[in-house]
């Protein structure tokens, strides 16, 4: 089924392509769109032991801390006071996280499609805000509401498809034109 | 009586809430806050700005009790992917080029110019005449294999005029370390380049031992990502001194 997809993705592209050439799909982590399913149900926040970070994402150092998101998992709260011996102090598991900012002791990073804010401090966090759907984007079951953009190839048995978010993707096997 | 002791407990809930305050990241105000270069987010005061596909979106984080309130949403017609603020100016990465935005007015961003690239970009960074933008290939019609290093001239935000360009590997984040403009090349290596002339960037040192995909230089260190983890160096004369590194 997901070949089929992929075959009359290729397909269209190629008779309605600039040009008669097929983009290339690279191996690797870049922006692209995900679909949001609505049976997608863990936007649940908490404090999870990790000891290494998998995915290297975005970094941003606040004052003596620096936080890492590992790529759509979460963020790395790290003390880097003595940058020769940066210390671990937690990771938080935010589901779908790819991005982050902070001001004022608060954390706004996002979770799937929600924004949310959380209070951090060295020994932990509390999740002081939601607003949901901030980077929901509507659009069909089968294609992202926009064009030259790789994305994740919908997965049917994952069930209905909400939306779509802009966001990090591995390896990306889909890709629409226009 | 009773009153009084309810009246006490109360005092005493009070003052241990405020207690549980006290321990927190970071000096206060005028706290360093940089992100790396490949950032989607950015604070400016009591705003948040952050990127959805084709929009640049504007949250009110005014009152840290209240949640975010989404204020204003920008049409932009591109697949954006980064934001660099400088000043009053916010510079969009996006795959078909870098779009300059003015946020004199918080909550209306108004849109000042565009420097129109055909292919898949990466980040933006910017200081005050000039904004560095790196290409990286693979994306729209397959038709491009470009990968480069831009210098736009921007001293007059209205007319970002390309002053040079420079062939890259696979170029990806970038930033400033003491007057120095860094380049990552993924897992090809790191880039120096010297800024004596900003418009046109002069290839220093080709650091092949130093995977980077993005980079914050802080005043005294300059931190790395990798897809192998996080590196930080000190600057010893010419050469880079790992202090540290871990995942």
């Amino acid at each position: 089924m997901r070949l089929l997809f992929v075959l009359f993705v290729f397909g269209t592209l190629f008779l309605i392509n600039c040009e008669p050439s097929l983009p290339e799909f690279p191996n690797e982590t870049i922006p692209g769109m995900r679909p949001i399913y609505a049976s997608e149900f863990d936007f649940t926040i908490k404090q999870e032991s990790r000891d290494s970070i998998y995915n290297v994402g975005k970094i941003f150092v606040y004052g003596d801390y620096l936080l890492v998101n590992d790529i759509t998992d979460g963020i790395h709260v790290i003390d880097n006071q003595d940058p020769a011996k940066p210390k671990k102090l937690y990771f938080i598991s935010i589901p779908g996280n790819t991005d982050l900012s902070v001001k004022d002791n608060l954390l706004y990073a996002d979770n799937h499609t929600d924004l949310v804010v959380l209070s951090i401090d060295e020994s932990g966090f509390e999740l002081k805000h939601r607003v949901e759907q901030v980077f929901l984007e509507e659009g069909n079951e089968e294609f992202p509401p926009r064009r030259d953009v790789y994305f994740e190839c919908p997965d049917p048995t994952k069930g209905k498809v909400l939306g779509w978010r802009s966001t990090l993707i591995d390896s990306p096997q889909c890709y629409k034109n226009r | 009586m009773k009153k009084l002791y309810s009246l006490l407990l109360l005092l005493f809930l009070v003052s241990c809430g405020a207690d549980s305050d006290s321990v927190s990241l970071g000096p206060g105000n005028g706290v360093t806050s940089i992100a790396g270069s490949t950032s989607g987010f950015t604070i400016i005061n009591d705003h948040l700005y952050v990127l959805s596909t084709n929009s640049l979106k504007v949250l009110d984080i005014s009152d840290a009790q209240l949640a975010p309130v989404l204020v204003n949403q920008m049409e932009v017609p591109a697949n954006l992917e980064t934001i660099f603020r400088k000043g009053q100016n916010l510079f969009l990465g996006a795959d078909n080029g870098v779009y300059i935005y003015d946020v004199s007015l918080p909550e209306k961003p108004a849109y000042i110019s565009r420097y129109q690239h055909q292919t898949g970009c990466d980040p933006v960074v910017a200081n005050d005449k000039f904004a560095y933008v790196t290409i990286r290939d693979g994306n729209a019609c397959g038709r491009n294999s470009i990968n480069q290093l831009i210098t736009l001239d921007i001293s007059d935000v209205t007319n970002p005029v390309n002053k040079s360009v420079i062939n890259m590997i696979r170029p990806r984040g970038l930033g400033f370390f003491q007057g120095d403009l860094y380049v990552g090349e993924g897992i090809y290596g790191l880039k120096k380049f010297d800024l004596s002339e900003g418009f046109d960037p002069k290839l220093d040192t080709f650091y092949t031992a130093i995977p980077a995909n993005d980079l914050i230089g802080l005043t005294n260190s300059l931190l790395i990502t990798s897809n192998s983890g996080i590196t930080q160096y000190t600057k010893d004369g010419e050469a880079l001194q790992l202090i540290s590194r871990f995942r």
